[in-house]
């Protein structure tokens, strides 16, 4: 087949610019790409992950227990009318001894019959399956060095505390993959699955303290499941089983859904600012180019040539720009979908097939790579080609762009009396920055917006770091243990303080209640802390009211999370609880700030003992240490020491631990922005290069001049890198203005979505400093090239360029 | 020798027809410009007329107003003021797109710095106007290409890009790309203006073959004395206006 002259000249520009449009076809596959990556990340995610869910037979809800209770109670909840499946488990966590030495905690869950297990199913990985007595499967994404399993293999033993304190060793005979579980990663806790014989074997009763169930009808329904969960908690309750709380994830999702969800929303929004950003590029760029062929325009036109044919011509070469972007887009978002998917995959725990592309992506990528970049190319296009032939061939000026009439102009050329010792290169400079004010804007709004987002994300950061040291604040202790069943007080406070380490220790009441509203209906289980009154190990930030003294008896503190679904209370109000099936009245003296995202109630440790029955006991000690203990070693001590004493210890956590835990939380989603915000910095990059380049080969003549009036290869390599760095500094500028209230906004959003409350609010000033370093550093990347081909002008050249 | 190339053409466009016995016909032209300094009259009181088959030089200063001139009647430009016609059509009426698929039937232009395609070989350079202007079969357009290229003794040189070509092959190379559409006139804004004196004369020598062979009207600015001196009328501008108009040789019969 053979081209017309014209279509060949669009394919030999094409190719006879290389370099030029390379630019071009990466600026739009960049978009293109992250499109792909983020579309195709959703679809791998939004098939494989509820195919997977669904196939574990999620439950409606979990119920935790304080209390145990046996098969009985199981069967009881299995018959009731509401609930189609029910099923027991019992958990209980144990420390392990990793091959270092250490002991680090697991979460065990003992299951009385692995070949019949109904509700959150496991599904055998590598290795046996069932675990016989003696065995334990390994939760596979826990099976990992860093929760503490580095150099142990399946067929290996492991040496586990048990809860009366003695060492037991079990073998390790396969993994198992638990989707219903937070992921360890997360938990930053490795689960391990056991028979009920092995119960026995660490001394512990076959009994249950979780139930999980199915209701029978409206499985999607909230409020249904809602309702069932009362149900069935009233029906333990009446068997005598305390119930903690009752967990219920939005139905039909997994339990980091919204998380997922969360990031996946983020990651659009950034896949679409890419490919805006991208499309300023390519208007940039397709007016650098059709400035460069003004001229042949003009001979164009003067031997035949329509606008209208030229403007096809032009079309034609956008949309072999966006042919060519789509072939480096397609698989490479597809390998970045994969990358993606897998990463999330790796950190929630499911499986996704990788690499694959998927058909509807495709037609989505090719639609984004032939349609922005058309729509980019309208303007320049019909700018460039309205070009008359007079004003193309009588084009022998100097560089382009208007400069020194407007008001910005004089400012910047009265610039030289505030600058003391500005030499004239460097005032060359400045004011090339702002001789094409187009280009500069659309320049600038791309690396701007680099910038907003950059400052943005390190503030949103900084924000949430604030807002977890804050909730760090309100609780003054540094290791806290909780105990599977209350004791005595005094005897907790004295193993403690038995300790050089310990400074102070308290104990606090532990619980949970539901309130029982003026109607009748009742609200989410909520948990009660009870601290004692004269508490030096909470600081709490009060909004409303006072906090609890030592006279109060029925007084509560409600922190704000409460009001989320109960807002008509406030302080004097009169509520009534149901603690452990038991209706109670208390008085609401103070509203205090939430420290974690879930209601809390606060009581008088002395008055809740006398409430739950459990006077001068306590299922929590607090420990102050002095400064210089290691609280990792000391905490993994201490918690030794109170199992080898018989208590039956659930779980040890240490300040920096839920530190670690909590901020690897926030750095999942912000890890995933920063990623972005790093594309959008290239996009601006390539920007930037693409102007820069355009300015120099505008300006040839100007160098030229220049270069016989004596400036060096270094005068105009620096000119040309002085103009990228001002271009780059005002794009930080901007950003940093932007920044300033639009970061605000977005940490009020991203608490609402990580923390599901308004988080407190900094702005990032070393991510502002470092995102000046980086953008300068970027700027003088991206104007080297440019730089460079400019000082390597010669006059000769110069006057031959025609 | 190339007369079996030729295609008779309606010359004039979208159904604009004014009579006239000559070729050229310019009355009563006037051009100003704009300027900061206020309005700057770059041709005033232009009557010219050009019958077929004259070869006739425009000569003057620098800024005298014979580019403006060459511009009026290439549709490049228009006048401020009068009409331009030729083959009876008014080209100053016609729009931006009429004009140029008018100008690329009627009229082959050849520019100073040549301004052949860089990206083009020299044989495509060639065909682009008649793409453009949808003139001879796709078959038929390289053919005519490579016998106008022989035409300008430049068949050699076909497929190798103007870059690779000396500014003289590149003039011929030009005026190949002027005669592609076979247009009756031929103008040429100083086109010896960047050779050296051989190949200027070769190139002046192309042109005479071309009125005095072909039946061309040639329009040429120049600077050359000599060579102005060589056509059949002479035009001298000066402040705009035609200062004198000789002529040298009588024109060939159409």
């Amino acid at each position: 087949m053979k081209f017309k002259p014209r279509w060949i000249k669009v394919l030999r520009d094409l190719m006879f610019n290389k370099s030029r449009t390379a630019l071009v076809v990466i600026s739009i596959a960049v978009g293109v790409t992250a499109i792909g990556m983020v579309m195709g990340a959703q679809s791998v995610i939004n098939e494989d992950l509820p195919r997977d869910f669904f196939a574990i037979n999620p439950a409606s809800a979990i119920v935790f227990t304080l209390t145990t209770f046996d098969d009985d109670a199981v069967q009881a909840i299995r018959d009731l009318p509401e609930v189609e499946e029910a099923q027991g488990r019992r958990t209980i966590v144990v420390p392990f001894r990793t091959p270092n030495g250490n002991w680090r905690n697991m979460q065990l869950y003992a299951l009385p019959d692995f070949e019949d297990i109904r509700i959150n199913q496991l599904k055998p990985q590598e290795g046996a399956w069932p675990p016989e007595e003696g065995e334990i499967l390994i939760e596979r994404s826990a099976f990992v060095p860093n929760l503490g399993f580095d150099g142990i293999d399946i067929g290996d033993s492991v040496t586990i505390k048990a809860p009366n304190g003695k060492e037991k060793t079990l073998r390790i005979v396969g993994t198992a993959h638990d989707l219903n579980q937070f992921p360890p990663q997360l938990a930053q806790s490795a689960f391990g699955y056991i028979s009920f014989d092995t119960l026995d074997l660490l001394a512990e009763p076959r009994e249950f303290n979780q139930l999980e169930f199915i209701v029978a009808e409206n499985k999607l329904d909230e409020d249904h499941v809602k309702v069932v969960s009362d149900l069935v908690q009233d029906e333990l309750e009446a068997r005598g089983v305390s119930v903690v709380f009752v967990l219920a994830f939005p139905p039909g999702e997994p339990p980091f859904q919204s998380f997922i969800a969360g990031i996946s929303t983020l990651l659009v929004v950034m896949g679409f600012l890419s490919l805006g950003l991208s499309g300023f590029l390519i208007i940039n760029t397709l007016a650098a180019i059709l400035t460069q062929q003004v001229r042949q325009i003009g001979i164009m036109k003067a031997v035949g040539g329509r606008t209208h044919q030229l403007v096809w011509m032009y079309f034609g070469m956008v949309v072999v720009f966006g042919l060519l972007a789509v072939i480096i887009a397609i698989p490479l978002g597809a390998l970045g979908a994969g990358g993606l998917a897998g990463i999330l995959g790796f950190f929630f725990n499911f499986d996704v097939r990788g690499f694959a592309i998927n058909p509807q992506v495709v037609v989505v990528q090719v639609l984004i790579s032939l349609l922005v970049p058309l729509l980019a190319a309208i303007y320049p296009i019909i700018r460039g080609t309205r070009t008359t032939v007079r004003e193309a061939i009588s084009d022998h000026s100097m560089g382009k762009g208007q400069f020194g009439t407007r008001p910005i102009d004089l400012f910047i050329v009265g610039l030289r009396r505030v600058i003391p010792g500005i030499k004239r290169p460097e005032q060359i400079s400045l004011r090339n920055t702002f001789r094409r004010k187009g280009r500069l804007i659309l320049t600038l709004m791309t690396l701007s917006l680099a910038s907003v987002i950059f400052i943005s994300i390190l503030s949103i950061r900084a924000s949430l770091q604030q807002t977890l040291d804050e909730a760090l604040g309100y609780f003054d202790f540094d290791v806290q243990i909780r105990f599977s069943r209350p004791y005595r007080a005094e005897r907790l406070t004295r193993e403690g303080l038995g300790f050089d380490e310990v400074s102070e220790a308290e104990v606090w009441g532990f619980g949970g209640g539901r309130r029982v509203r003026p109607d009748g209906s009742e609200s989410d289980n909520i948990i009660i802390q009870a601290p004692p009154a004269d508490s030096v190990m909470i600081e709490p930030v009060m909004l409303e009211g006072r906090w609890i003294e030592p006279n109060d008896t029925n007084a509560i503190v409600i922190n704000n999370d409460v009001l989320r679904n109960e807002d008509d209370l406030t302080v004097g109000s009169r509520v009534t609880l149901s603690i452990n099936g038991r209706d109670s009245d208390w008085v609401v003296v103070g509203i205090a700030r939430s420290s974690f995202p879930q209601p809390a109630i606060y009581t008088n440790a002395e008055y809740f003992s006398r409430a739950t029955n459990l006077v001068g006991r306590g299922q929590a000690v607090l420990l102050k240490t002095t400064p210089e203990t290691d609280l990792s070693q000391f905490s993994s001590i201490i918690e030794t020491h109170y199992r080898d004493r018989g208590f039956r210890v659930e779980e040890t956590q240490t300040v920096d631990q839920a530190r670690s835990i909590l901020t690897l939380f926030f750095n999942i989603p912000i890890l995933f922005m920063l990623a972005m915000a790093v594309v959008l910095g290239i996009v601006g990059g390539l920007g930037l290069m693409g102007t820069m380049s355009i300015n120099v080969i505008e300006r040839l003549r100007e160098i030229g001049v220049m270069r016989a009036i004596g400036a060096s290869n270094w005068s105009v390599l620096w000119i040309v890198l002085l103009e990228g760095m001002v271009i780059g500094f005002l794009s930080w500028l901007i950003g940093g203005v932007v920044a300033l209230p639009l970061s605000r906004v977005l940490t009020e959003q991203a608490g609402q979505l990580l923390l599901q409350s308004s988080p407190s609010y900094i702005f990032s000033v070393p991510g502002t400093i470092g995102w000046l370093v980086i953008v300068i550093l970027l700027a003088v990347v991206a104007s080297f090239l440019p730089a460079r081909s400019a000082s390597k002008v010669t006059v000769r050249e110069v006057l031959s360029y025609e | 020798m190339f007369r079996w190339m030729s295609r008779s053409k309606n010359g004039s466009a979208n159904g604009l027809h004014v009579e006239s016995d000559y070729l050229i016909d310019l009355r009563n032209i006037e051009k100003a410009y704009e300027t900061e300094a206020g309005p700057f009259l770059a041709l005033q009181g232009i009557d010219l007329q050009v019958k077929p088959g004259e070869f006739v030089a425009v000569v003057g200063k620098s800024g005298s107003g014979k580019s403006t001139l060459i511009n009026m009647i290439t549709g490049i430009d228009r006048p401020t003021e009068g009409e331009v016609i030729v083959r009876n059509t008014p080209i100053h009426t016609l729009s931006e797109g009429n004009m140029a698929v008018w100008r690329g039937k009627n009229m082959g232009i050849v520019f100073q710095f040549f301004q052949l395609l860089p990206t083009l070989t020299v044989v495509e350079n060639i065909m682009l106007p008649m793409d453009f202007c949808n003139m001879y079969t796709p078959g038929e357009r390289y053919d005519r290409a490579i016998e106008l290229l022989q035409m300008v003794e430049m068949e050699e040189q076909a497929h190798k890009l103007p870059s690779a070509v000396s500014g003289g092959q590149q003039q011929r190379a030009a005026i190949a790309r002027a005669l592609a559409n076979d247009p009756p006139i031929i103008v040429a804004d100083e086109p010896t203006g960047n050779l050296d004196s051989y190949t200027a004369d070769n190139v002046f020598a192309m042109f005479e073959k071309l009125v005095y062979e072909e039946d061309k009207t040639i329009l040429m600015v120049t600077h050359d004395t000599d060579l102005a001196n060589r056509v059949g009328r002479k035009l001298t501008i000066s402040d705009g206006e035609i200062l004198t108009d000789e002529q040298l040789r009588e024109a060939q019969p159409a």
